[in-house]
């Protein structure tokens, strides 16, 4: 299932942000576009790619499963982080479905006046949107066998 | 009541059916005949979360009603940092 972005200004700062839970590829080029403006000099992107490996195993193959609520907790966490920082507007979109080993999984997109916030709410947006999203991530691996991760 | 059960990920996987109607008073009636209908899903429950219809729900004291949505969420793909 496709779920287009969504543009949305958080209720408390009007931190413009887009985002989006999406089966599509998804790029850096075209995140930074929602983040662009006059009023930024600094502009911080982050790309989480597929690796080809995980704990020193040869990964074959990876798809990413969400449930439907990801794009709404996806809304809120990403308006709650924004809202700690001094930034201009944010970013954020997640894939799901099979991705080819390589591609983004993960784009978040930062631009702020100064390098300091937009460096800051980027790693701080990355870690809260990888902790509570709820996307589950299942690889296979070149030995035949399988796992989802953290789920032991 | 009758409760429909939703399995993702690793839960799924591990019951092998994504959906299941069963019958319980609470969520921990229903998370018990869960067991019973599929033994192998038991390994998976201790490390996961749960939503009734789509919110949070902590407590397996929780009354349920006809028509409720329980959702079994493994946990996330978070990832090393």
């Amino acid at each position: 299932m496709v779920t287009a972005g969504n543009a949305l200004d958080n209720e408390q700062v009007s931190i413009p942000a887009y985002v989006s839970v999406t089966t599509d590829p998804i790029s850096v080029t075209d995140l930074v576009r929602h983040v662009s403006t006059t009023h930024a000099g600094a502009v911080v992107t982050f790309s989480g790619d597929v690796r080809d490996n995980d704990h020193g195993r040869d990964v074959l193959s990876l798809e990413y499963e969400a449930h439907p609520t990801a794009q709404t907790i996806l809304e809120k966490v990403v308006s709650q982080v924004a809202a700690k920082f001094e930034v201009e507007a944010v970013a954020v979109a997640h894939r799901h479905g099979p991705i080819a080993i390589g591609d983004a999984a993960l784009v978040v997109c930062v631009s702020a006046r100064h390098r300091g916030p937009a460096f800051d709410a980027c790693s701080a947006l990355v870690d809260e949107v990888k902790a509570q999203i709820p996307i589950w991530k299942h690889q296979v691996f070149a030995d035949g066998t399988d796992e989802w991760v953290n789920c032991a | 009541m009758a409760v429909t059960v939703r399995l993702f990920a690793a839960a799924r996987s591990a019951a092998g059916m994504r959906e299941v109607q069963l019958e319980g008073a609470t969520v921990r009636d229903v998370l018990d005949a869960l067991q019973v209908t599929s033994p192998a899903v038991a390994r998976v429950l201790p490390q996961c979360s749960y939503l009734l219809n789509e919110v949070a729900c902590r407590d397996h004291s929780a009354s349920v009603a006809d028509g409720d949505v329980l959702d079994v969420l493994p946990p996330f793909a978070g990832g090393a940092h």
